[in-house]
């Protein structure tokens, strides 16, 4: 069961997105977002819908993997229509006592549950084209500058390797544990839910305390590879941009451009 | 060539008190020797590998790696570019996400430019026999390929010494044979190779071994002379390897056997005596 957990999932390709500079790709996926949540007008709205969902169809990749990313925020959009739907004031579309739907409320649940499922929909894309390590890196690339004003580029960057290094180390352990404790008759499927969140005490405990062994034999190691922060540290896969990440960039400024306008 | 000399480590036990770990220990490594080290649990054989690159630091005595002392933090990095460390737990020694950049971390770390570690990267990972598995995850790879990996990204850092800390002592029997055959083809590179371990059969290769115990040498010399001695060694529970503990009880019933360590040479040892 724990095997679905998809944290910064890669589905391998070779489509344009996938080749983009994953700098670039963060840049282009925050002015995607950022237009997202600017447009107020219909046509607006399907300028963003569609080249949200070019992008999507460029990358190659089935779209059962979408449909998943956006399984666990289904109840989240579903909230979000209704009281939209419900509190927004203006022309009565149907009254049924003291609750009735305006023209202007069933466009807004509409919009805004798209925004949402958007919203979600590009950042797995995101994840999906970008290998955790070309994903790091950018990230600590486009934080770099921010160094003088105390910002740990190199540090958040090493973090985030080695959290997406050991999660499944880590799901694996769980699972072992789980089986272990079952198999001394832990029962984690009945009672309450305060019982159940109890039950759960036994799996966290030594699953913390391997997770600090680990941690402090893993220091010992990297020490002993020399590994002293990111000062004199050289990369062996350097970043590089190229003319289809430069038009790429284009792009997205103009699309932000045009999407700023359509306000008016 | 390392220097240990009159060496003594301590560490903090559960109620406070100072424990030797290793105890007024005086040892030579030579350059392209291979060294085995041996001793039952607590005998202070980790230590001591901590000692060799600096992650520990000796409480008196001192340790010269090619002329330099490891209480010097001046030395600290050339140190541990020199001697590369392989540990016991293959998972808690792989940092990054996919082999080849884990294998990049060492030379990465030491300033090498891009061109070079590429090219290091491809002939380490050829060395241990995964370069098929470049791209992979680590999450993916067997106890013994994880492993190969972590002599890669050692062997990646060009070290003049190998030490290896009980590096099969996680493995399934086909991950240790992956291993030992990898040091082994190591060795035949020139590389010296400082092996920990407490299984007997796996000393059977080196030039020399080292038999610890309270954080004490007890025995020095081949492998062969180390077998001789089984009495001592079952005083602290290490036990001599099947075909040597073999030849000890047909030697004791009057057969005129020589002192055989494998398979091989005990049956060319009992032949003869068939005809």
């Amino acid at each position: 069961m724990l095997k679905d957990i998809t944290i910064g999932q890669y589905y391998p390709g070779e489509s344009l997105i996938h080749r983009l500079d994953p700098r670039i790709k963060i840049i282009t996926t925050l002015i995607y977002m950022i237009s997202l949540f600017v447009v107020n007008s219909f046509p607006g709205y399907i300028l963003v819908i569609t080249v949200g969902l070019l992008a999507i169809l460029n990358s190659k990749i089935p779209l059962g993997y979408f449909i998943r990313g956006l399984k666990p925020i289904f109840i989240l959009i579903g909230i979000t229509f209704f009281l939209n739907i419900l509190l927004t004031p203006g022309i009565p579309l149907v009254k049924i006592g003291p609750i009735k739907i305006t023209e202007e409320g069933l466009f807004l649940g509409i919009f805004m549950s798209i925004r949402l499922a958007m919203l979600v929909l590009v950042a797995s894309l995101l994840t999906l084209t970008t290998t955790p390590v070309n994903f790091t890196e950018a990230i600590e690339n486009l934080l770099s500058p921010f160094k003088g004003i105390g910002v740990p580029a190199h540090e958040l960057a090493m973090m985030m390797t080695i959290a997406l290094r050991f999660i499944p180390t880590l799901l694996e352990e769980t699972d072992k544990i789980i089986k272990a404790q079952k198999a001394r008759g832990a029962d984690f499927e009945s009672g309450n839910l305060l019982k159940r969140a109890k039950n759960i005490i036994p799996i966290l405990v030594p699953l913390f305390i391997g997770a600090l062994r680990r941690a402090d034999e893993l220091a010992t190691a990297m020490e002993s590879r020399c590994y002293r922060g990111g000062e004199g540290r050289t990369r062996m896969k350097a970043l590089t941009i190229e003319t289809k990440d430069k038009i790429a960039m284009a792009a997205a400024v103009l699309f932000l451009v045009v999407t700023v306008m359509s306000r008016w | 060539m390392i220097q240990i000399k009159g060496v003594t480590s301590f560490y903090t036990g559960l109620d406070d008190k100072k424990i030797r770990a290793v105890d007024n220990l005086s040892l030579q490594i030579q350059q392209g020797e291979h060294l085995s080290i041996i001793g039952p649990n607590g005998s202070g054989k980790s230590t001591l590998a901590k000692l060799l690159n600096a992650l520990l630091v000796p409480d008196e005595g001192e340790i010269i790696v090619d002329g330099m002392c490891t209480g010097d933090e001046n030395n600290l990095w050339d140190i541990r570019q020199r001697v590369g460390m392989v540990f016991q737990n293959p998972d808690n020694q792989i940092v990054a996400t996919s082999v080849e950049e884990d294998v990049a971390f060492g030379p990465e770390n030491l300033g090498v430019p891009p061109q070079e570690i590429l090219k290091r990267v491809d002939e380490s990972l050829d060395l241990v026999g995964m370069g098929k598995f470049k791209n992979r995850a680590p999450h993916t790879l067997s106890g013994g390929q994880k492993q190969r990996v972590a002599i890669a990204g050692v062997i990646a850092m060009l070290p003049e010494y190998l030490v290896l800390d009980e590096p099969t002592t996680m493995l399934d029997p086909q991950g240790r044979d992956e291993v030992l055959a990898t040091v082994d083809f190591l060795k035949k590179k020139g590389k010296s190779i400082i092996y920990i371990t407490h299984f007997m059969e796996e000393i059977i290769p080196s030039d020399r071994v080292v038999v610890m115990d309270e954080g004490r040498i007890i025995l020095e010399g081949t492998p062969r002379e180390i077998f001789e001695n089984s009495s001592l060694l079952k005083e602290v529970n290490l036990d001599v390897p099947p075909i040597a503990a073999l030849a000890d009880a047909l030697r004791r019933e009057g057969l005129p056997i020589g002192r055989p360590l494998q398979v091989k040479e005990m049956v060319s040892e009992l032949w003869p005596l068939l005809s």
